[in-house]
Formats: C-alpha cells, sequence, structure tokens
C-alpha cells in the first residue's frame, strides 16, 4: 500500500485551503488537535487520532519528536508498504528539525517542498483533497464534515503528482482540461 | 512681535533719521502717578478791579474777601496735604483785577504762615506778548510768554489740572470757553481737569452744563465743602508729561489731508473744486523687484492730460537728478481762471520707463508747459530724494491751483507740504525698516537657531556618543559589544527575544570570550565574523553590531536632514506614525545612542511611552448608548404599533373569511371581501417586519453590550495611564516623516540630557522617562515628558523654566542668546512639530509651543502634536449635517468646509494634508477646473484623466465626488470603521460580490505565499482579481522564483517584507500570516490594493542604486532589489541601460531619461531628483528655466514629486504645481522599510 504523510502546522497549510461563503478559508475539522496528537489521519476533510489500517493519508504536526513520530511510523508501516512523506522546513516558525526526524527515510520516498504557491507540493495537495472532496459534494461554500476514509487510488494520485516531477507537467495540463471542461459545464 | 518693534527703532536711530523727526517731540513717560506730587491751578477772572465794585446780587458781585477765601482755603489744603508737595498757581499775571487779589493774598499768607520746608509753591504768570496792556506783577515767580490767545491757553492746560473761573469781561470768557473746548477734547482715557466757575457765569447763559469736567461754585460764598487739591484720598491726578506725539504730523498722513489743510486754510468758505486743479504725490522705494512709481493724484482731467503729455515726451521728473531737494512756486502768468472744476481720485503704479534720449522733465519746463496751456495760475512743487547704501526713497508733491497765490501763504503751504512729505518719508522708512528687519530678525533667529543645532548636535550626539566610537578599538567586536550592552539604558523591548536568538546569544559568547583571549588571531576574527554574518541572514537581530553601526548612522542622517529642513522653514508633507510601534521602538533599538546621550557615565534610565486615558472618552460612549437607547425605544414602539397592526389585519382576515362562508357570495359581500383582501395577508409581510425589528434589536443590544465593556475598559485604564503597546497604539501625525520622528527624538534627548546633567540624587536609582500622550482637543494631542526625579520646589523650578523658554531666542544685537540652548532647541522642535516656521519661534501662540510643567513631583515639558487629518467633506448644501454630532466626527479626524471657503483657502495656498477630500456632487462648478479633478472612484480617475491643474499639488490624490445620498450614509456611519470600509469601498471598489448563491466574483484579494486561483468547484471566481501577494522575508530563490514565473504583473503584485517593512503595513499587529486575513476584507484590502497597483517612476540614482542590491534569502541566493521593484510597480530605469548616477548626461542620456519616463502610460507618481534634472539641462543658457519647463509638462499627467537631500528652501524657484519631498522620507519608504504601502503613502502626502 501506498500511504502519504504530510508534514504541516494549522496556519500554513491554510494558505491553500479553500474559502467560505465569506471568503473566510476554511480548516480541515479539528486540526486544531494535530499539535497535540502528533500525527492524525485524514478522512474526507476531518482529522481522526483513532486511526486504523484503512487510513492512507496522515497528516503530521511539524512539532513531532523523533520518537513519538518514529512510533507512528513503525506503526503504520506494513512490509509492504511505501510511505511517502512530504515536509517542510517551516523557516518562520518553529523549525522542523528533518535531519533527525527523516534521516533513516530513503530520499525517494522523501520530498521537501514549502508552504508557497506553485511549489507543486503543498498547494497541489491541498488541491486534490479539495477535488476529491468536490466529487463527494463537500464544498469550501458549505463544509460540512465529511469522514469517509480516502482510497487508495486517491492517494497514489496525490503521490504521484506530488513526487513523480517527470510528470508534472502532463498532470499540469490534465488538471487545467478537467478545470475547464468543468467551468464549461457549468456555463 | 515686541522684538521687531524694538529692532525698528534700534534701526532708525542706526540710520539717523533723527532729521526727519526734527519737529516731534520725543520725550518719553518718566513719572508715574506715585512718582510725582505736585498740581498746578489756574485762576481766570477779571484783569481789572472794576470786577469788585459792588453789584445787586450775590451771583453776579464778587469781593476781594471772597477771592481772598478761596485761596486761603486752596493754601491750608496745600499744607495740610500729605500727597502734593508743589503747587503751581497761574495767572494772568497782572498788576490788577483777580490776579492780583491771588498773588498779594499768597505773598501775604507766605509769611504769616510760612509753609514747611519741603513745601513749594509756586506763582506763574502766562500772558500773550500781543497784549501790551498788560502790566506783569512783580510778585510772580516766573512769567511764560505766548504768542496769541490759544497759545496761552495751550501753554496753562499744558501745566494745570484745575481752572478756577472768577466772574471778568469778555477776554475771561474766551479763555474759559477755549480751556473748555480744549479739555473737552482731549481723548486720553484719564481726563483729571476741572473747571470750577463761578455762579456769576451761570447767569450769564453762555456756559454749558454741568458734566464731568464742568462745576459751579454752589453758592457764591459757599466753598467749604470744595478740594481745590487731590485730597489724601482723593484720586491722584497723571503727571503732566510730553508723551512720543507726532499729531500734527500726522495729519497731514493722507493726500486727502494735505488737499483738505490747504483748501482750509487758503479759504475754508471755498470749496476745494474752486481752489486747486491738481494735487499730484509721487514716490519711489527701491526695490530690486519693483521698478514702479507709486502715484496718487487729485486732479483735474485737463491736469491729467498735459502731464501726460508732458511725460511722453520727457521722462519722469522724480528721475531728474536735479531734482533732488527743491522746492519750487511759480505763477502761471497767462492761466485762466477755471470754473466747474472736478477733481479726480486715483492710486496707481506707473511703470519707470527711462529713455536716455529724452530730456528729463524739470519744475522749469513743467511751468512753462502749463503756461503754454493757460491752465492754473500758480505751480508749487516739492521733490526729495533720501538715499543712503541700498535704500532710496523719492517723494515729490505738485500742486495746481486755480489761485494766484499771494506770497505771505507761500511759507504756511509748504510747511504744510512739508509736513506731508516728512510723514510720507518717515512713514516709508518704516516700512521699509519693518520688512528690512523682518527679514533680518528673520535671518538672525535662523542663524541663531541653526547655531543651536550645530552646537547641540554636537554637544549631544557627537561629543556623547560619536566620541565612543573615534578610534579603531570602539568599532571591534569588543568596544562594540561594550557599547550595544552598556546597561545605561534600561531598554523595555527586548531584541534579542523577538527573534528567538537566545541560543546564538550563547554561542557568540564563547566566541567573544574566545576572542578576548587571543585578540591577535585574525582566523578566529574572521571565524567570529562569519558566525556573525551567518545568525544575521538566519535571525536578522537588531542588536548585531554592524545593524546597530547602521541604526545610529540612520539616525545622524536622518536627524542632519531634519535640522537641514527645520532650518528653512517648515515642511508642508506630514506622515502618519504610530506612537509605539514606529516613534518608540524605532528610538529603543538606537541602543549605542541611547546608552551614551545622558553624557553621565553612571546615569541608568527607561523610556516609557503611556497613554492618558480621560474621561472624555468615556462620556462619548456614554452619549453613544444614550442614542442606542433612542434608537430601541423608537423600535419597539414600531414593533408595538405593527403587533398592534398583525392583530387588526387578523381580524380583517377572518372577518373577511366569515362574511364570505356566513352571508353567501353574492355581489355586494364580494366587494366587501374584495376591499379586505387586499389587506388579507398584510399580516403575513408585519410578521416579516416585526421579525426584522427584532433582529435590529438584538444588535443594539449587542452593540450596548460591548460599548459597556468598552466603558469598564476605560474606566480601569483612566486609572492606570496605561502604557501603550501594539494594541492600542495611537497614531500622530508628523510633518515630514522621518523629520518629525527626528523632531520628537531631539526632545526627549534634551530632557535625558538635562536630567542627567542637574541630577543630584542618588545616581544608581534608575530614572524613568514618562512620555505620555493625552487627548488635547479635536485636532491636538498633548505630550508631557516627565522625568521621575523629585523637586523639592518644583513650583518655582517650573516656573524659572517657562520664563527661560518665553525669552527671545535673539538678543539686542541680534546675536543668540547665551543661555538656555537646550530649551531652544527642544522649542524649534516644537515648533517643527506644529508646522510652524522657526523664525516665528518667538511669537505667542494660543497653543504655546513649549512650556514647563510639574508631573507628580517631578520637572516635565509639554508640547502638541497634531491627530490625524483625514477627510475633509468640502459641501455646498450641509442637509445632510442635520442631527449630527459634528464634534464626534471631528474626533475622527473628518472636517467640514463650504465649497467657497475650500475655494478661498485653495486660493491662499493652504495645504491639505488630508488623505481624502470629498466633494458633494453639484458643487464642482464653484471650484472651476479643480472641481472637475474629483472622481466618483479611482477607476474612474485612471481611465478618464483630465488634465492636472496647479492646486493638485495642495491636495491629496483621493478626491473624491460623492453623491448626495452617499454623503448622507457616510455620516450615518456607526463607527470610523464603518466610514472608512464605506470610503474605501466606493473608492477603490468592493474585494468581492458574491453573483448569485454559489458564485462569487473576487475583485482584489491579499495573500501570503500564493497566489489565489480560480476555484469553479467553490465558486470562487479569481479570473479578473487583483492580488497583492507577501512574503515574510523570503526562504530561498526557489520561493521567489515559484511564485513569480510567468505571473500576470496586471493583476499580481508580490513582495517579500522585512519585519520592519510589515509593522508598516495598515492595521498589522504582530504576525503576517494572521493579518492577511483580516486584511483580506475591507477596508485594508482596498488599501493595499491601490498602493501596490499605483505605478510610480523613480528618476533617483540613490534609488537605484540601492535597486541594485540584493535582498536575502536563506539560501544565500537572494533576490535584486530591482526585480522586487519590478513586481509592486515601481518603475526604476535599469542601471546598465540609463545610468543615473553619471557626472554629465549627453544628449542621447538625456533622450532615454525622458523617453522612459513619456512611456509609461498612466503612472500616479514620477519621482525624479532635482540633480539628475540639473545635470540633463545642465548646458541649457536657462538651466531653471528649462527644467520648468519639463517638469510643467509631466505634471499635467502624473503628480510630479522633486526630490533633494538639500533642502526645500534651495528649491524654491520650482512651479507651484509640482510636489517636494526630502530625500530622508524617500529612502526610508523605498530603502530602509522597503514596501508599497509606504511607498504609495509617502507620496501621496507629498505636497508643494
Amino acid at each position: 500500500m501506498e500511504k502519504l504523510i504530510v508534514f504541516t502546522n494549522k496556519r500554513s497549510i491554510k494558505n491553500f485551503m479553500p474559502e467560505d461563503r465569506e471568503r473566510n478559508k476554511v480548516e480541515f475539522k479539528e486540526i486544531k488537535e494535530l499539535e497535540n496528537k502528533g500525527v492524525m489521519a485524514l478522512r474526507g476533510n476531518v482529522l481522526i487520532s483513532d486511526y486504523n489500517e484503512e487510513d492512507v493519508l496522515f497528516l503530521a504536526s511539524d512539532m513531532i519528536d523523533q520518537q513519538s513520530f518514529k512510533k507512528f511510523y513503525n506503526n503504520i508501516k506494513e512490509d509492504e508498504d511505501d510511505i511517502y512523506i512530504l515536509y517542510h522546513l517551516n523557516d518562520h516558525g518553529n523549525k522542523f528539525d528533518h535531519e533527525s526526524i527523516l534521516f533513516d527515510i530513503d530520499e525517494k520516498r522523501k520530498k521537501m517542498g514549502q508552504h508557497v504557491g506553485r511549489d507543486r507540493t503543498y498547494d497541489v495537495f491541498i488541491k486534490k483533497i479539495s477535488s476529491f472532496l468536490i466529487e463527494r459534494g463537500v464544498n469550501g461554500r458549505e463544509w460540512k464534515a465529511d469522514g469517509l476514509a480516502y482510497t487508495q487510488a486517491q492517494v497514489s494520485d496525490i503521490i504521484e503528482t506530488i513526487f513523480n516531477e517527470g510528470e508534472t507537467e502532463e498532470t499540469k495540463k490534465a488538471e487545467k482540461e478537467l478545470l475547464e471542461s468543468i467551468k464549461n459545464k457549468k456555463e | 512681535m515686541k522684538t521687531q518693534e524694538k529692532n525698528v527703532s534700534l534701526a532708525l536711530s542706526e540710520l539717523n533719521i533723527e532729521k526727519e523727526m526734527e519737529n516731534i517731540e520725543v520725550v518719553s513717560n518718566i513719572f508715574s502717578k506715585t512718582e510725582h506730587k505736585s498740581y498746578a491751578i489756574c485762576f481766570l477772572g477779571g484783569r481789572s478791579d472794576i470786577i469788585f465794585e459792588s453789584k445787586s446780587d450775590v451771583y453776579t458781585s464778587i469781593t476781594k474777601e471772597y477771592v481772598e477765601n478761596i485761596v486761603e482755603k486752596i493754601y491750608n489744603q496745600f499744607e495740610k496735604s500729605t500727597i502734593i508737595d508743589t503747587l503751581k498757581i497761574i495767572t494772568g499775571g497782572q498788576k490788577s483785577g483777580i490776579s492780583k487779589v491771588i498773588i498779594e493774598k499768597i505773598k501775604n499768607l507766605k509769611q504769616s504762615n510760612p509753609l514747611k520746608e519741603e513745601k513749594d509753591l509756586q506763582l506763574i504768570a502766562i500772558v500773550t506778548l500781543s497784549d501790551k496792556s498788560i502790566r506783569i506783577d512783580e510778585g510772580n515767580d516766573y512769567v511764560i510768554k505766548t504768542e496769541n490767545t490759544m497759545k496761552k491757553i495751550e501753554a496753562m492746560i499744558d501745566i494745570a489740572y484745575l481752572f478756577v473761573v472768577f466772574p471778568g469781561g469778555k477776554e475771561t470768557l474766551g479763555d474759559a470757553l477755549i480751556a473748555y473746548n480744549f479739555i473737552r477734547n482731549i481723548k486720553e482715557k484719564n481726563n483729571d481737569y476741572r473747571i470750577l466757575l463761578h455762579p456769576f457765569w451761570k447767569n450769564k447763559g453762555i456756559i454749558v452744563e454741568e458734566d464731568k469736567i464742568i462745576h459751579y461754585f454752589i453758592d457764591g460764598n459757599d466753598t467749604n465743602d470744595i478740594s481745590f487739591i487731590p485730597s489724601e484720598k482723593g484720586k491722584i491726578v497723571e503727571l503732566k508729561q510730553y508723551i512720543f506725539s507726532r499729531i500734527k504730523k500726522n495729519k497731514l498722513n493722507k493726500l486727502k489731508n494735505l488737499k483738505n489743510a490747504i483748501v482750509n486754510y487758503i479759504d475754508n468758505s471755498q470749496s476745494d473744486k474752486d481752489i486747486l486743479l491738481a494735487i499730484d504725490f509721487n514716490s519711489y522705494v527701491f526695490d530690486k523687484n519693483i521698478n514702479k512709481f507709486y502715484n496718487e493724484y487729485y486732479a483735474t482731467q485737463e491736469y491729467i492730460n498735459i502731464i501726460n503729455n508732458i511725460y511722453e515726451k520727457n521722462n519722469h521728473i522724480l528721475w531728474t537728478k536735479s531734482n533732488e531737494n527743491i522746492f519750487g512756486v511759480s505763477s502761471i502768468p497767462n492761466g485762466k481762471v477755471m470754473t466747474g472744476v472736478t477733481l479726480e481720485k486715483k492710486e496707481r503704479e506707473v511703470d519707470i520707463v527711462i529713455d536716455r534720449k529724452k530730456p528729463n522733465s524739470s519744475f522749469n519746463s513743467m511751468a512753462k508747459e502749463f503756461n503754454s496751456k493757460r491752465y492754473g495760475q500758480t505751480l508749487m512743487f516739492r521733490a526729495i530724494k533720501i538715499e543712503r547704501e541700498e535704500e532710496k526713497l523719492w517723494f515729490s508733491v505738485m500742486l495746481l491751483f486755480n489761485y494766484q497765490l499771494p506770497k505771505i501763504m507761500y511759507q504756511t503751504i509748504r510747511n504744510f507740504i512739508e509736513d506731508f512729505i516728512t510723514v510720507q518719508s518717515f512713514q516709508k522708512v518704516e516700512d521699509i525698516f519693518i520688512e528690512k528687519n523682518k527679514s533680518l530678525f528673520k535671518q538672525a533667529t535662523q542663524s541663531a537657531i541653526s547655531q543651536v543645532f550645530v552646537r547641540n548636535m554636537t554637544h549631544n550626539i557627537v561629543s556623547h556618543v560619536l566620541v565612543h566610537l573615534l578610534k579603531a578599538d570602539a568599532f571591534s567586536i569588543k568596544g562594540l559589544s561594550q557599547s550595544i550592552k552598556k546597561d545605561a539604558y534600561i531598554p523595555q523591548f527586548n531584541l534579542e527575544n523577538t527573534y528567538d536568538i537566545i541560543q546564538e546569544k550563547k554561542k557568540l559568547r564563547e566566541i567573544i570570550q574566545k576572542i578576548q583571549l587571543e585578540d591577535n588571531d585574525l582566523s578566529l576574527y574572521d571565524e567570529f565574523l562569519l558566525a556573525i554574518d551567518r545568525k544575521v541572514f538566519s535571525s536578522n537581530t537588531l542588536l548585531y553590531s554592524k545593524n546597530q553601526l547602521a541604526i545610529l548612522f540612520n539616525y545622524i542622517s536622518n536627524r542632519c536632514f531634519y535640522l537641514n529642513e527645520a532650518t528653512y522653514g517648515m515642511v508642508n508633507m506630514v506622515g502618519i506614525k504610530k506612537a509605539y510601534i514606529e516613534l518608540f521602538r524605532e528610538l529603543d533599538q538606537n541602543r549605542i545612542l541611547l546608552n551614551h546621550i545622558s553624557g553621565i557615565d553612571n546615569f541608568r534610565y527607561s523610556i516609557i511611552f503611556k497613554r492618558e486615558y480621560n474621561n472624555k472618552e468615556v462620556i462619548q460612549l456614554y452619549d453613544t448608548i444614550y442614542n442606542k437607547e433612542l434608537e430601541l425605544e423608537k423600535l419597539k414602539n414600531q414593533k408595538e404599533e405593527i403587533q398592534g397592526n398583525i392583530e387588526i389585519s387578523k381580524d380583517l382576515y377572518v372577518t373577511s373569511v366569515s362574511i364570505l362562508n356566513l352571508s353567501g357570495k353574492n355581489k355586494k359581500n364580494k366587494e366587501i371581501c374584495k376591499n379586505n383582501n387586499k389587506n388579507t395577508f398584510k399580516w403575513i409581510d408585519e410578521i416579516d417586519e416585526e421579525n426584522e425589528i427584532n433582529k435590529e434589536v438584538e444588535k443594539i443590544d449587542k452593540d450596548i453590550e460591548e460599548i459597556n465593556k468598552k466603558i469598564l475598559e476605560y474606566h480601569r485604564k483612566i486609572k492606570e495611564n496605561k502604557r501603550i503597546g501594539e494594541d492600542d497604539d495611537i497614531s500622530i501625525q508628523l510633518p515630514g516623516e522621518v523629520l518629525g520622528q527626528q523632531a520628537f527624538y531631539n526632545i526627549i534627548e534634551n530632557i535625558i540630557r538635562n536630567t542627567a546633567k542637574h541630577n543630584t540624587t542618588n545616581t544608581e536609582d534608575e530614572v524613568k522617562f514618562i512620555v505620555l500622550f493625552s487627548d488635547y482637543n479635536n485636532k491636538y494631542y498633548k505630550i508631557t515628558i516627565s522625568n521621575s526625579v523629585q523637586i523639592k520646589d518644583i513650583g518655582r523650578l517650573v516656573k524659572n523654566q517657562n520664563r527661560r523658554i518665553r525669552e527671545f531666542t535673539i538678543d539686542k544685537g541680534n546675536y543668540l542668546r547665551s543661555h538656555s540652548l537646550g530649551l531652544l532647541e527642544m522649542k524649534a522642535s516644537a515648533a517643527f512639530l506644529r508646522q510652524i516656521d522657526i523664525v516665528e519661534i518667538d511669537s505667542e501662540f494660543d497653543l504655546p509651543l513649549l512650556t514647563a510643567c510639574e508631573y507628580k513631583g517631578c520637572l516635565g515639558y509639554e508640547f502638541y502634536v497634531k491627530k490625524p487629518e483625514k477627510y475633509v467633506f468640502v459641501f455646498k448644501e450641509d442637509n445632510f449635517l442635520e442631527g449630527k454630532n459634528i464634534k464626534s466626527l471631528e474626533n475622527y479626524g473628518i472636517s467640514f468646509l463650504k465649497v467657497n471657503e475650500f475655494k478661498n483657502s485653495i486660493r491662499e495656498g493652504q495645504v491639505y494634508s488630508h488623505e481624502f477630500i470629498f466633494l458633494q456632487e453639484g458643487a464642482q462648478d464653484k471650484l472651476g477646473e479643480l472641481g472637475e479633478c474629483f472622481y466618483k472612484a479611482h477607476n474612474d480617475k485612471q481611465t478618464n484623466r483630465k488634465e492636472r491643474v496647479e492646486a493638485l499639488s495642495l491636495l491629496p490624490e483621493r478626491l473624491m465626488l460623492i453623491e448626495k445620498d452617499f454623503s448622507k450614509k457616510l455620516i450615518d456611519s456607526k463607527d470610523i470603521e464603518d466610514f472608512e470600509k464605506k470610503v474605501w469601498e466606493q473608492w477603490e471598489g468592493k474585494e468581492d460580490e458574491e453573483i448569485d448563491r454559489n458564485t462569487t466574483k473576487v475583485n482584489q484579494n491579499i495573500c501570503q505565499d500564493t497566489i489565489r486561483e480560480t476555484d469553479i468547484e467553490n465558486g470562487f471566481d479569481y479570473e479578473e482579481c487583483r492580488q497583492v501577494v507577501f512574503f515574510d522575508h523570503l526562504n530561498n530563490y526557489r520561493t521567489w522564483k515559484n511564485l513569480t514565473a510567468g505571473v500576470n504583473t496586471s493583476l499580481v503584485t508580490i513582495e517579500p517584507l522585512s519585519s520592519a517593512a510589515q509593522r508598516k503595513l495598515p492595521g498589522f499587529k504582530n504576525d503576517l500570516g494572521e493579518y492577511v486575513e483580516e486584511a483580506r476584507k475591507s477596508p485594508i484590502c482596498q488599501k493595499l490594493v491601490e498602493a501596490y497597483f499605483n505605478k510610480v517612476i523613480v528618476i533617483d540614482e540613490r534609488i537605484q542604486r540601492a535597486a541594485e542590491s540584493i535582498y536575502p534569502a536563506k539560501d544565500g541566493q537572494g533576490v535584486k532589489e530591482a526585480e522586487i521593484f519590478n513586481y509592486i510597480n515601481v518603475l526604476i530605469p535599469k542601471k546598465e541601460e540609463i545610468d543615473l548616477a553619471k557626472e554629465h548626461f549627453s544628449k542621447d542620456d538625456k533622450n532615454a531619461i525622458i523617453t522612459y519616463i513619456d512611456n509609461i502610460k498612466k503612472a500616479e507618481f514620477l519621482v525624479i531628483h532635482y540633480g539628475i534634472l540639473e545635470r540633463i539641462y545642465n548646458n541649457d543658457t536657462n538651466r531653471t528655466e528649462a527644467i520648468n519647463k519639463q517638469l510643467n509638462k509631466w505634471v499635467k499627467v502624473t503628480r510630479v514629486i522633486v526630490t533633494s537631500g538639500r533642502g526645500r528652501q534651495t528649491l524654491e524657484h520650482l512651479p507651484l504645481s509640482v510636489n517636494y519631498l526630502n530625500i530622508s522620507s524617500l529612502l526610508y519608504a523605498f530603502v530602509e522599510n522597503r514596501n508599497k504601502y509606504s511607498i504609495n503613502y509617502i507620496l501621496n502626502q507629498s505636497r508643494r
């Protein structure tokens, strides 16, 4: 199974979140618990701490200590699992000590990104999540809680977009086409 | 001003003008009322003994005994008087009649009852020379001889206070009448004269009724109750002294008076038209800028024609050198007598046209010309030229009479003319010297204050601060570290904690210790520097030694810019600064300065900014609650009414249904139901209405609750006089922005210096300097800066300091005063903060510039700074203000002006520092071309640009035309936030609009680290959205590249901001992420969008150089400032294409610069360094003219701001349409704290 862990924090991730009717940015439900819990699974737009083997998508706090992370990582890692990690340095906040926390992670399975637009990491991650939610009828304007776990296919799609840079342009094009078609349909 | 008056008189005496004042009595009042003990009584009465012959009744007869009796009474009163030691008895002095009796009686009394030694009784005779019949009694002490009766009485009045008039003949009556009329016309406040008349005069029926001056003896013989001299309890009279008098001259201070005097003299029964044909006055006062004669005349048209004819062929008579000091008079032998003469009056200025080829006019040629025209009978001319060094004063009077005047009259008329010319010349000289002295005084004050500035700069900053940086060692790490951490200044804000560098500090300490051990080890030193550099880029600490040096030098350079501007005048541009975030924090970080400025080694102190809360604000809040409760009451009444209506409507509904059900559906019933049907479902609407009211009631209840909370908070603050922090920071308006900031610091520095210098308390105690901001009125904050040193006799100290503050800047010799120069510098800075020219520093203002005061037993100083002035309503009709609380609106910085007042103020060159001026629609016409420059919205302004007019340099760029309804809407805003929201939404447009329930069109957006894109699924359309993107500093080059790649710069601006720059953003608190969320809403969104999308062209080599520097990123690969400028609509020519720092510009360079500017369309501002203009037009013969021509061209399309470091005074020849900004303000916004908001703000605030 492919699983994805995304290191972030409440404030940084908010940058890319959809907007509600008043144009306030929405947040994943229960994200305020992330720093405290260390790691939470993302189901729909809800973060839960009681994750299980079904969960393939996780948000991790960039404040987590090495030991707690290691414990969590080993807990979800099955032999056949490919666990991908997206992290950032958090230069303006408490720096994320990726050198010690992620020192034993295979370079191919970890990627440093930034919470900056067009970085094609965190921005793409949220965009993907947002589109999956829309498919389920959950949009930012209403932002009703939806707790359905992401599928392997959905997470693989995200991983593919973020980690496989070769396909970036293609994906970008596809995305654009998709958006266009939705727009046309709407009109 | 007192000083000016003083200097005028000095200048006059220096130039020996006494000659012009020959006839003027100039004896000043020397003695006060209490300093003299003299009194004089004048007796008038019959000169012959016949007066004592017996008459039929007591009222007409007088005996010698009666007179003697009165004299004796006076003698006795004088003898007993404790306040009068010298008594002067004035009589006609004759050897007969009343005088004789008085003289004899006094002689007898002196012998029989000698006076005490200190008492002196004088007998004075005043007589006329013309009266040969008078035999003067030898008993008089002395005799004053006068020319005629008038002068005799004048002389008597000059000496006496009391006139006692005994019976007499016609002469006595004449004397008494003249005396009475003289006295009555004396207009002094305290007219102490009295006239006592014998009842003899009453029966003659010729003397007026009793009044303040005149009294009759009650009974011819009963004089017991009369006080002839002031009694002990009585009123002491003013001493007769000469006063500075030019009465006679002043009478002829106008040409009209001269004309009337001459006419009256010649024949006061004639009207002037028959006597004079012309009285023609010319004067010329040399002035480099004025080449005109002043001409004033009363003349016939014929005279004017003749004189014009003369001046066509000849040069002006005043110009003729031989006419330097002449008086000419000549009969016009062939002149005819004119009838029906009408004199025309005219005052004008005549150009001096000198044609060397033409003959000069002379009196002779004039007389001949009039003779040839047979016009006039007598010509009289007087010319006088006063020339001394630079001053030239020329005057002439020409008179043409319709009479042939006898020679005997010439002298008197000449005297009139002399008087007139003397007065004229004196007045002109006075005017010139007042002007000259004003200018001298201005220069002297300017130089004096300039000396104070230099002296204090040397004394404070150089001697106390820079002196510690004179040796190379001082710049070593150890040296700087000592300066920075000296611990004399106890900071209120911990710079280290802000940047979380505690760990770094530990490492640094270790390195510093190592260096101290091995001072000469260069490799270690380099290692240290590297460590520091790394630290700088990672944490940007302000305590880093190089940063501290930069802060200090920046402070000093801004101080120099301030001193330069302040010396030469006041600045028109103002900026808003926050008291805590900017004023305090930017001072607090200057540790090298603060640690040394006191000049005393062990003087420890802190600076605390506080805010005084007062009941005024609470009262305002209570007012608001009261208004809200009224609203509530109204709503509740409405609700009750509606509830009643609902019941009625429901009844009607039920009735109509019943009618139909019970009475059958016949035609009549149907008709009733039809009528009722109209109201059938009214109750449903009414329920909706009730719900709306309920909502409003709920809202008001909530508002009241919030206000109550605020009131509680205020009560707490009133008790505490709380320290200002980021949350309750206040904004103040500072002239010249950073310049005003320096003026403020200058006052603080002086107070620290003075306290340290005079501090005798325990030096180990920390002295606290409190900078207290209190609400003074709608316009001003009062600033009180005090120390915490308790003074025993504080009242006396305050009084003395205030006396010193009030003393003149310059002394009698026009030199700088020798004392209290620190106070003087503070006063000059306080004047600068009030936008008052420092040369006016000695004037008195309603609101004093600087005063010493007591603050909790310690010494403090008070001065005033303006509250921000933000909005002006210019209205045609003020009905939209009816019932509004104007005062509370003014408290928000909103002022109101009638369109005509506004127009007049613009004509007078008044500068408006406000952010917006609103013009009521319909009032544009009243403003002419300027009215066209008001727009409904910013977009309207950009798309329908009109040619700019000169007056715009006095005004903000945001000139908004508002419809009547919108003005009402604005005024009805619930608070200032609501007001600003409405204003900015109107000006810049709404940030978003919900098109339907599922779609929102976003017009403006503020974000951090990302560009928001259209999100169809969530229903947000960003296709045409203008976005401002911020970076919190810059992580790495990739961050920048990611976001800027392929971005549409017409819709997106991107700027990385330093921490200091972030603090300059409107409404910024302490976190960029949180700020951005707030800033996405109006009005901050609109403010930022306007600022970031306004195009600014900058032609300045210093900013171009700064644009070449790299903005650091954490990976070491930073971004060129020029690239950043490019993304925030600041357009600066690339150095490789146009190098603005070149010493000389070629023709190609000139063309390139001009083309660069001309090619940029729709730029809101053009900033250009005057030095560049000078280099561009260096080869032009008239460089200034060429520069102005070019500026005038640019200024028609954009706001042109000329900048210079030389100060505004060097740019006085700039066209009025051009604005000026000191380079320091520009560098502050463009380089030191680069952010487009500040750039736009400062450029908007620039004024003429």
